[in-house]
């Protein structure tokens, strides 16, 4: 199923290498992350999707919750350091799409990327331009 | 090609000769040839010198300034010698990273998922050919097995998405406007004029 509704959207930061694209703390006074960043968290899979969770109705502990459980789901998953929040209408306006995936909650796919690999590259960078970053200090972890 | 002749290259008439092995600092084995990086006029030009002709080919990595971009000139040696500028010309020196960047790429590729070793040459070819007096680009690997290499300079980015059949994905975000798309690149000598614009704009300076 599409989501059609201009909902909310987080990509969850599930990794200590992954804490760059969420951390707002300002390096050297320039304020932080970069678009570049925010980018490496919003590079699809191998599957050529990626992964989010639709947070429209959620208040900021729901969303906690919420990114405990994919760091839970997620294989590599280390903590909750944070997340990318946008827009599921943003992610559309560029041409891509967002898929609700049944199973598990509330997780969404954005699927539809080109498969020229630069022009892949240009739908992350716009994603991360839309994109406001949330970060979480100290991280948390699943019970 | 512009008709312009002010900054036409020549070959100069006060060359020096110099064999390979005394311009170390300056010559690299690069594809079966040797690859020179030097300055003319402030302006960086990339040459090849190829061991199996006498030719002597020169190319520039500069899409600025096209009439520099075909010039060829014979060289009456048949051996390998190598040419440098006397005179106003400086020789440009290999960064530091570089060697550093492709020893990294050599030892991580086997860890990285996704990787393999075709993709690695042609990322370690990529930093070669990549002007020396650049920034220094994060690199990493992609789920796709690309290897991404990034310049960021906070509301400017550029990145090269170096693939497994040698050719290049760019994308960059220079204020407003935007720069992407593939390019070919293994059969060719320099890097397309497409990553110079990117690195030109991303570091900004011209290269």
């Amino acid at each position: 199923m599409t989501v059609r509704e201009k909902g909310d959207l987080a990509r969850f930061a599930v990794k200590e290498e992954e804490r760059k694209s969420v951390s707002t703390t300002p390096v050297e006074g320039k304020k932080r992350p970069t678009t570049e960043q925010k980018r490496k968290l919003l590079r699809p899979g191998r599957d050529m999707k990626l992964s989010t969770s639709h947070i429209q109705d959620l208040d900021s502990t729901g969303i906690v919750d919420e990114g405990l459980r994919v760091v839970e789901r997620h294989k590599d998953g280390e903590a909750l350091y944070g997340w990318l929040e946008f827009k599921a209408s943003d992610a559309i306006d560029l041409g891509l799409q967002v898929e609700y995936d049944p199973e598990p909650p509330r997780h969404t796919h954005i699927v539809g990327w080109p498969a020229i690999q630069g022009d892949r590259r240009d739908k992350e960078l716009g994603l991360a331009e839309k994109s406001t970053p949330h970060p979480l200090d100290p991280p948390r972890h699943p019970k | 090609m512009s008709a312009s002749s002010a900054h036409k290259w020549r070959p100069p008439s006060t060359m020096e000769e110099r064999k390979p092995e005394t311009a170390h600092d300056q010559v690299r084995e690069y594809w079966g040839a040797f690859n020179l990086d030097w300055k003319h006029e402030g302006r960086a030009i990339h040459g090849w010198i190829f061991d199996d002709t006498p030719n002597i080919r020169l190319h520039s990595g500069l899409p600025t300034n096209p009439d520099f971009a075909e010039d060829q000139f014979k060289s009456s040696e048949s051996s390998i010698y190598v040419y440098s500028f006397a005179g106003d010309a400086q020789v440009c020196d290999r960064a530091e990273w570089k060697d550093t960047l492709i020893q990294r790429i050599g030892g991580s590729w086997r860890h990285w998922p996704d990787i393999d070793e075709v993709t690695a040459e042609w990322a370690k070819k990529f930093v070669n050919a990549l002007p020396d007096d650049i920034d220094e680009p994060e690199v990493d690997p992609t789920p796709q097995g690309e290897i991404d290499f990034s310049w960021d300079n906070d509301d400017v980015t550029f990145g090269v998405l170096v693939l497994r059949s040698g050719d290049l994905g760019m994308a960059g975000v220079f204020n407003k406007m935007k720069l992407h798309g593939n390019a070919s690149w293994k059969d060719k000598e320099v890097l397309p004029g497409f990553v110079m614009s990117g690195l030109r704009w991303v570091h900004g300076k011209d290269l």
